[in-house]
This record gives structure tokens, C-alpha cells and sequence, in this order.
């Protein structure tokens, strides 16, 4: 029994570095439908990943994350079509939502627990009524258009290294000071304060940071699929899919979203072609199992601790 | 603008806080004793609507005596639920408690809310019972019936949970858990207990208010989330742990959003989450709240 | 989850799928989606078994004659539920594609899901017969590869209006039109041609879709005092609100009309329902469509009233028929081509004829409930006879 641990961890960390090194040349493999399939999967992980930067790391729960998604999306999508190349309109779309996170920074970081985490949703809220009323900024309920062409292949490449690098940054923040400041907030704010902890530039640096991604991803976003409306950007369900998906992996862990991203993903996709009825029941199901039988999510798992460990990926938890 | 409509719309605006109130009671109540924010909370209201549909559409029951018999059925559908889904986690460390509750709720919640869309597989999505009780009028003025007893229900709420919570024992437990349910349990109270019967008297009013919903408007699977999270923003602006808030942040809001609804509908469904920021910006605990 | 990467990396090493058979094709596949489930259920779910119903008819008579294959070809429907999601619709558009790889597309109902829907048909070069779509903005960017049969969306209540001239007895009209894509278009051209005709449109404002208490608008209206009431909302949840709050606060117009009011709506209102006007894609008349028509909803399980958009998927049935009959073959492109130069009479009286930008000529027919049942109003000199003003009562 313990002989054959080793080699099992192996063997799935061996699997698991040959699916990481075949993502970029999945598309050669002529796989159109998994490269499409996978796109989305990977905006989830940027979506969560970021997400718990301040949800899992510095333990604000910040339903309101998914609005740097749909700000970033509405405003990258204005500036391309005033005109901007690619990249002139994502820079656009991220400077947008850099600077509207640092303006709530101050007045939303007053507020603590359920009263922060539901005044972001309020705001979300509020951004999606406020885009459907400025029709002629925004288009409105008819939702925001760019020139349509099929961008797949470089949407594919382009998310891809967005993943990557939010990962990235996941990882970096954890190993850092503002991190260490980050989890000192996390664990309690007022004994933090009391040595000297900067606590709102420090909640202001990582409510941008943790912007920065999803801003990115809305802007492709927007130029991969050609339209969006509000409610597809701001809605309830996108709302809460991040959230879910760091808590299910195991948020203010930096592998619990990515974890929790796949796992949800591919649970759906599952669902989604095998059975005909009661899909969104079944996926119910699996949520509230895990929330009773995995506290911490599944990256915390015993089993999935050890194995974690042999292919080198534990982490310091709290 | 004149008297009569300014009163008018102000009528309207509270009747209106009143429907908002009844529902985000059992919501307030159930966080204050057991802390978990109930993301299930809006299914209840949807499923005891449809429930209250099919017993007056398909029996013929009248649709009043059917929230009658349906609405306290939910008490226990509460307790149930409570027992099964929530005790399990009351042991874990806070934070850990959270992230548990909120995926089991919210887990709750889709089963709940795509089984109410298979069972309306073939019939009726949205569902709306065909039963008018007449407006009663005051000279110019028009009092909405079904709201006025929404209103006159939440009036009755608030006084006898007031008596309730002062001179019963379960009452008083249920005031000692929700100062420190620590406390509590080192006195002897079942605080165990107690946050089954605070899920069980939350999800009867959610279902009362279905119930009545189905009546006025509609249900439909879709309704639950959407409302749950509407609700959780007027508990919070209200102030977590005050009842009055609610009252109050029920009612600020049905103001709010009747005034503005009459002056320009596209900035009707905006001022909820408005005044809710706005709140919550210059006072970080809500109205009302500690 | 690893297993599950590692089985989609795997999936994706297979290859793409079967080279094409040559030789001539078996059969014609149409695909397309329905709403089965979701907010849009209780308006198409049955248009399934319609479409299997036409199709066993095809079949029945030996399918489609192709010139180019030297046989009539039977049609196959290919159906999925999308849900009513927009997303969930291109996706299946996609497997259609794809996995099936069907031959033509037939559209989703209402604009929205087009919207999302019409996307698969530029990618994979197929021709898109829309049913239930014609907003303007489907329309803003150029794609050889979709024709709707309706008429634009603001051109939508032109019967309604030519009935309400011969009518009489109104002169000023209050609209609300839920906040989105289809509705606004519909509420603004309504407005147009009644303005137009002579009336007088002395309120109209746009609701957000998530509106639940109409209480402000209704007062709002009353103090207009308007004659008729316009309520412009797809899909059930808004204009049973609306409804039952006008009622409730006392707005009691002489005529009142619900742009799509299905047989819940009229539920939920009870004996209220009476003397409301709507809409409908039928009409009274005793052609061989019309026969056909009806024996279809039959063998689908409803009433050709029950289901006010079935008009629509019958003509749409039909233009596909004829495109693929033009065309003679299964090549996309001649398909294409035959799609765009419809010209078709149907039920006795309509030319189906599409515009250089891909609109039709389709728009619905006023009808009224009595008795909880929709009655038609067309040809106008019968409608006038049997038409019932609501005057206020609920």
C-alpha cells in the first residue's frame, strides 16, 4: 500500500506536466472543439484565480469581483470600436478598471464581512442597471458589438498566457510581503492595524492587483465573442461562479481555484452531455457534498494534501 | 406633482417595503441565530408559490386557505433542512463554517431551483394564480388588498416576534444565541436546537411570502436566487442582527424604487442596490445594525 | 480533475472526424434548437413535436425532389433544448455544425437567441433560416447566411393598427415596452404607425427587464388617462405583473393589448382576461395552408391559438422546403442562393418575399380572448363584427 503511493504520484504528476506542455500545441492536434472547450475553461481559472487573491488570501469575500470582468469588457469593447488595435483597447479596458478599484478601495474597505461582500454584489448590481440604461454608450439591453471574425486560435494562445501569468501572480503574492501583510489582515485586521500594518494601501494593492486579470479577460473576452450584454457580464450566475469555484477547490490556497475551476468545469461538461434532465440539480448536489463532506474544499482533502505534497505543490496553509 | 398622487406613490412605496420585509425577516432571523447567510432562503418562498399554485389551480382550494395549510408545512421543510445541511458544519472554524454554509446553501439552492424547473417540465413556467381580491379605495386614494395584508401580516410579525423574543423562552434563547452563541451554550441553552427552530420560523415566512407572492404576481423556478440576494442586501443595509432594519431597509427601499419608478421606470430596479451602497458607505453596519 | 484534463487533452489528439463519404446524400438534416425548458418554454416547448409532425408529412409524400441527385430526399429534424440560454444555444449551433453536420439551420425562438445562434452560421457557412427574429440589430452587419421570414420587428404591428384605423373609438394610447432587443424595436414602431394613422401616443417608456412592481407605471399612465394600453413583453413573468397591478391600482382602459399573451397569461388573469387583444401569426380561412396548418398543430397535441408563434415555424417549414426544392442539391451555396429568392404565396393571400437585407414579409394577426380562448380578428370586416371593447372592466 505505501509502495504504490509513489508510483501513483508519479505517474498523475507525470500526466498532469504532459497535459500542462500539450495545451499549447493542442490545436495542431486538430482538436477545434476541445481548444473551444478549454478556452473557457482557462477564463474560468483567471476568473477564480483572481478572485482569490482577495477572497481566499486576504479573506474578503468580494462578490463583486466579476464587475472588473464586465468593466473591462464594456470598456475594451467601446475602445475598439472607436478605433483601437487589440492592444490599445485592452490597455484601455485595464486602465478603466485599475482605476475603478482603486476609487471603491477606500470607501468598500470601511466594510467588514457580509456587509463588504454585499455591498460589492450591490455595485455589480448597480453596473449592470447603469450599463443597460446608457444605451448610447454601452448599447444597452442590445448588448455591445465588435467586427466579428473567428478569433479562436489566438483567443486560445491569449487565454492561455492570461492563466498563466494569474497563476503566476497567485503564487508570487502568496511567497511576498504584501502577501504576508495580506494573510495578517485575513487572520485579524485590528491586531494587524495595531502593528502597523498599512491595512488599506495594503487592501488597495491587492483589490487592483486582483483586477488587473479579470479586466484582460473581460477585454478578450469581448473580442472573442463579438457580443456581450449586461446580464452576460454582470449576471448573478458569473457573479457567483468564481466564488464557487475557489471555495470548492480551496480558496487562499494558490492550486484551490485552479483546482476548483477544472473540477466544476469539467463536472459540467460531464453533466452537460450525458445526462438530458436535472443537470443544474446534479451539480447542486455535487456543491453541497463537497461543502459538508470537504471543509476547506478539495485541494484540502487528506489524499489530495499527500499527493500535492509528492509532486512538490503543498503549501503553507493557514 | 400633486397631494394625492405624492400620497399615493407613499402609500404604494411602503405597502411595497412591506412585501420585501415579510420575506427578508426569515432571512435576518435565521442569520442572527445560526450566522449563515441562507442562499436557499429566495427557493423556499419559489417552491411554497408553486406549491400554493397547484393546490388552488389543480384542487380548486381557495388560494388564502391554501397558503394557510402550505406555509406552515415549511417550518418543518426549515428545521429539516437546518438539521441535514447546517448542524454538520457547526463545529468547524469560523472561516471554514462560511465557505461551508455558502456552498451548501447555494448548493441547496440549484437543486432546489432546476427541480422546480423539471417538475414545470410540459406546464406552466411561470406560474400566477387567477384570484383577485378587490382594491378597497379611501376617496382617491387605492389601497392595494394583497399588499395591505402583506403589510398587516409584517405588522403582526414585528409585534409578536417583539413579545416573542421578550417573554417566551424560546424567545430569549433565541436573544442569547445571537448575542454569543458561546455564552448561550454555557448556560444551558440548546443552542443546537434553537437554530434548527430560527431556520424553521425563517422558512415559514419565506413561504408565507410565497405563498402571497403567487397570488400578486408569479413564481417561477428562476425567481429564487435573484430575491435571496435582493433580500441579503436589505438585511445588510438594514443592519445584520436588527429586526427593525429590516423594517426599515424594507421599507426605505419600497420608497425608493416606487418614487423613482413613477419619475423615470429605467432607474426603478437601480435604486436598491443604490441606496444600499450608499448606506453602507457612510454607515459600515447598516441603519441599524451593531 | 487530472483524469479529466488528461482525457480532454486525449480527446483532443483524436481526430477531428470521419472524412466525408462521397457519393449522394441519404438525406436532408435540419437543425436547429428549441426552447424546452426556461422562461420561453411555455411558448415553443411543442414546436418538437411540430416539426416531427411536418417532417413525417414530408416523408410521407417521399421527401424533397433534388434535381441534382436524380430522388426525392426525406428531411430529418435534429432538435436540442437550448434552454432558453443564449449560451447554451450557440453551443448547440455549434454541435450541430460540427457533430451533426446538418445541411441547414432553422433558428431558436425570439431574437435574443438568434442573436447567439447566427454566430455558428458565419463560422461554418451554413444556411440559416430564421424563424422568430427580425430586430434591426440581427440585421446591422451583413451575412449572406441567415433571411428571416418576418418582417422587421418596428413594422410588427402593422395589422394591428390597419384593424385599430377601421376600429374607431380610441384616440390615445399609453406603451410599455419591457427593456430588450425585440420589445423596444416593436413598442417604437408601434408607436411610429400609430402616429402615423392619426392616434395619439400620450405615454410610452421602456421598463427594465427585471422589473417587478409595475405599481409607479400603472399610476403613471392613469395619469394619462389613456384610452388604450400597450404592453410589449415576450415572454409571460412581465405582462402577468403588469397586468395584475393595472388592475389592481385601478387602470381600466377602454382597450387593452398585450403584444404576446399565452395561455398562462391568461390564466393568471382569470375571468380579467376577457376582451384582451394580442397577437397571433394565423389567421381564419379555409386554404389548403390553412388545412394543412391546423392538421399539424393537431398532430403536435395543441390548438393553432394556444401557440401564437406556430404560424411562424409553419412558414418557416415552408420556405425551407421550397429553398431546398429551387436548389436542387445539397450544396450550400445553391441552397444559400435559393434561400434569399423566396418568393412564395402561403395561406391564400401572403407573399413571402425577403429584402436585400434578409428581412420577410410575415407579420401577425389581432386576436382576441373570449371566453379564455383567442378568437381571430382577421380579415378586418369580420374582426370589427366580433371585436369586443374592454371598456375597463376586469
Amino acid at each position: 500500500m505505501r509502495r504504490s503511493v509513489p508510483v501513483l504520484a508519479l505517474g498523475l504528476g507525470g500526466v498532469l506536466v504532459a497535459g500542462l506542455l500539450a495545451l499549447p500545441w493542442l490545436p495542431l492536434a486538430g482538436g477545434g472543439y476541445a481548444v473551444k472547450v478549454l478556452t473557457l475553461l482557462l477564463i474560468y481559472v483567471v476568473l477564480a484565480q483572481s478572485y482569490d487573491i482577495v477572497g481566499g488570501t486576504m479573506g474578503y469575500v468580494n462578490l463583486g469581483h466579476i464587475a472588473f470582468f464586465g468593466l473591462g469588457a464594456y470598456a475594451c469593447g467601446i475602445a475598439f470600436n472607436a478605433g483601437l488595435a487589440l492592444p490599445g483597447a485592452l490597455a484601455a479596458g485595464m486602465a478603466v478598471v485599475m482605476a475603478f478599484a482603486a476609487l471603491i478601495s477606500y470607501p468598500f474597505f470601511r466594510l467588514r464581512g457580509a456587509y463588504f461582500s454585499l455591498a460589492a454584489f450591490g455595485l455589480v448590481k448597480l453596473m449592470e442597471n447603469v450599463t443597460i440604461n446608457l444605451r448610447w454608450l454601452t448599447g444597452g439591453s442590445n448588448g455591445l458589438k465588435v467586427a466579428a471574425a473567428d478569433r479562436t486560435l489566438p483567443m486560445y494562445y491569449l487565454t492561455l498566457g492570461l492563466a498563466a501569468a494569474t497563476i503566476l501572480a497567485g503564487w508570487l503574492v502568496n511567497r511576498s510581503r504584501l502577501g504576508l501583510a495580506m494573510k495578517s489582515i485575513r487572520e485579524d485586521e485590528a491586531v494587524a492595524r495595531d502593528f502597523g500594518v498599512p491595512t488599506l494601501r495594503i487592501k488597495t494593492q491587492a483589490l487592483v492587483l486582483s483586477a488587473c486579470f479579470p479586466a484582460l479577460m473581460g477585454g478578450l473576452y469581448m473580442w472573442y465573442f463579438n457580443f456581450i450584454e449586461p446580464a452576460q457580464v454582470y449576471g448573478l450566475k458569473i457573479a457567483l461562479q468564481p466564488v464557487a469555484m475557489a471555495l470548492l477547490g480551496g480558496s487562499g490556497l494558490v492550486v484551490g481555484p485552479v483546482l476548483g475551476a477544472a473540477l466544476l468545469y469539467a463536472l459540467e461538461e460531464f453533466i452537460w452531455t450525458h445526462v438530458e434532465h436535472l443537470q443544474g440539480a446534479i451539480l447542486g448536489l455535487v456543491v453541497v457534498l463537497v461543502g459538508l463532506f470537504m471543509p476547506g474544499g478539495v485541494a484540502r482533502l487528506a489524499p489530495v494534501q499527500r499527493l500535492l505534497e509528492r509532486i512538490g505543490l503543498r503549501e503553507d496553509d493557514r | 406633482m400633486d397631494g394625492t398622487l405624492l400620497l399615493q406613490l407613499t402609500i404604494n412605496g411602503v405597502l411595497l417595503g412591506g412585501v420585501y420585509t415579510l420575506a427578508a425577516f426569515g432571512l435576518s432571523l435565521i442569520f442572527g441565530v445560526s450566522g449563515v447567510l441562507n442562499l436557499a432562503h429566495g427557493e423556499f418562498l419559489m417552491l411554497s408559490g408553486f406549491l400554493v399554485f397547484l393546490v388552488s389551480d389543480r384542487l380548486g382550494i381557495n388560494p388564502f386557505v391554501a397558503v394557510a395549510l402550505v406555509s406552515p408545512l415549511f417550518f418543518a421543510v426549515g428545521y429539516a433542512f437546518e438539521r441535514l445541511l447546517i448542524r454538520p458544519l457547526a463545529l468547524r472554524k469560523e472561516h471554514v463554517r462560511l465557505a461551508s454554509a455558502t456552498l451548501v446553501t447555494l448548493g441547496a439552492a440549484l437543486i432546489l431551483e432546476d427541480g422546480a424547473a423539471f417538475f414545470s417540465l410540459g406546464t406552466e413556467f411561470e406560474k400566477s394564480v387567477g384570484y383577485f381580491l378587490p382594491t378597497l379605495r379611501l376617496g382617491p386614494l387605492v389601497l392595494p388588498s394583497l399588499k395591505l395584508v402583506v403589510f398587516g401580516l409584517v405588522a403582526l410579525l414585528i409585534a409578536g416576534l417583539a413579545a416573542f423574543l421578550k417573554y417566551t423562552y424560546v424567545g430569549l434563547a433565541v436573544q442569547a444565541v445571537t448575542q454569543s452563541p458561546r455564552g448561550a451554550l454555557l448556560n444551558g441553552v440548546p443552542t443546537a436546537r434553537i437554530g434548527a427552530v430560527a431556520f424553521g420560523i425563517g422558512t415559514f415566512l419565506a413561504a408565507a411570502a410565497g405563498g402571497l407572492e403567487v397570488i400578486h404576481s408569479y413564481v417561477s423556478p428562476l425567481i429564487g436566487l435573484p430575491l435571496t440576494l435582493k433580500y441579503l442586501c436589505i438585511i445588510v443595509m438594514g443592519g445584520l442582527g436588527s429586526f427593525v432594519g429590516v423594517a426599515l431597509g424594507g421599507i426605505l427601499i419600497g420608497l425608493g424604487e416606487s418614487f423613482v419608478g413613477f419619475l423615470n421606470p429605467a432607474w426603478g430596479q437601480t435604486v436598491a442596490y443604490l441606496l444600499l451602497v450608499l448606506v453602507l458607505l457612510t454607515r459600515p453596519t447598516g441603519l441599524l445594525g451593531k | 480533475m487530472l483524469l479529466g484534463l488528461a482525457g480532454l487533452a486525449l480527446a483532443a489528439l483524436l481526430p477531428a472526424g470521419a472524412p466525408q463519404a462521397q457519393g449522394t446524400p441519404k438525406e436532408i438534416v435540419i437543425g436547429g434548437t428549441i426552447s424546452q425548458s426556461g422562461p420561453l418554454q411555455g411558448i415553443v416547448a411543442p414546436f418538437v413535436k411540430l416539426a416531427k409532425a411536418w417532417e413525417d408529412r414530408v416523408n410521407a409524400r417521399g421527401g424533397i425532389p433534388m434535381k441534382a441527385y436524380g430522388k426525392s430526399l426525406p428531411i430529418r429534424f435534429v432538435i436540442y433544448d437550448d434552454k432558453s440560454d443564449p449560451a447554451t444555444t450557440l453551443s448547440f449551433y455549434e454541435r450541430l455544425a460540427t457533430v451533426d453536420k446538418v445541411d441547414v439551420f432553422i433558428g431558436p425562438f425570439s431574437s435574443g437567441l438568434h442573436n447567439a445562434a447566427l454566430q455558428a452560421s458565419v463560422s461554418h457557412k451554413i444556411p440559416f433560416f430564421m424563424v422568430e427574429g427580425n430586430d434591426p440589430f440581427l440585421f446591422k452587419d451583413p451575412n449572406p447566411w441567415r433571411v428571416t421570414g418576418l418582417a422587421p420587428a418596428d413594422k410588427e404591428q402593422t395589422r394591428m393598427v390597419q384593424f385599430l384605423s377601421k376600429l374607431g373609438g380610441l384616440k390615445t394610447f399609453a406603451i410599455l415596452a419591457r427593456d430588450n432587443l425585440h420589445e423596444k424595436e416593436s413598442a417604437k414602431g408601434l408607436a411610429e404607425m400609430l402616429s402615423q394613422a392619426g392616434f395619439q401616443v400620450v405615454y410610452q417608456e421602456t421598463a427594465p427587464a427585471d422589473t417587478k412592481d409595475f405599481a409607479s407605471i400603472v399610476l403613471a399612465m392613469k395619469q394619462k388617462n389613456p384610452d388604450a394600453v400597450v404592453v410589449e413583453a415576450l415572454a409571460p413573468p412581465s405582462n402577468i405583473q403588469f397586468l395584475k397591478q393595472a388592475r389592481e391600482q385601478g387602470l381600466n382602459p377602454k382597450e387593452l393589448f398585450v403584444s404576446h399573451a399565452p395561455v398562462p397569461v391568461i390564466k393568471g388573469l382569470g375571468p380579467s382576461s376577457e376582451n384582451m387583444v394580442s397577437m397571433l401569426y394565423s389567421f381564419d380561412g379555409d386554404s389548403a395552408d390553412h388545412k394543412e396548418f391546423q392538421e399539424l398543430c393537431k398532430a403536435a397535441g395543441f390548438e393553432p391559438w394556444q401557440y401564437s408563434e406556430a404560424g411562424i415555424r409553419y412558414r418557416a417549414y415552408r420556405r425551407i422546403e421550397d429553398a431546398l426544392e429551387r436548389a436542387g442539391t445539397l450544396d450550400k451555396e445553391a441552397v444559400r442562393k435559393a434561400m434569399w429568392s423566396t418568393d412564395l404565396t402561403l395561406f391564400g393571400e401572403e407573399q413571402m418575399k425577403h429584402d436585400a437585407t434578409g428581412f420577410g414579409t410575415d407579420m401577425p394577426y389581432p386576436v382576441q380572448v373570449h371566453d379564455g380562448k383567442y378568437v381571430s380578428l382577421w380579415p378586418i370586416e369580420k374582426g370589427l363584427k366580433v371585436h369586443r371593447f374592454k371598456d375597463g372592466k376586469w
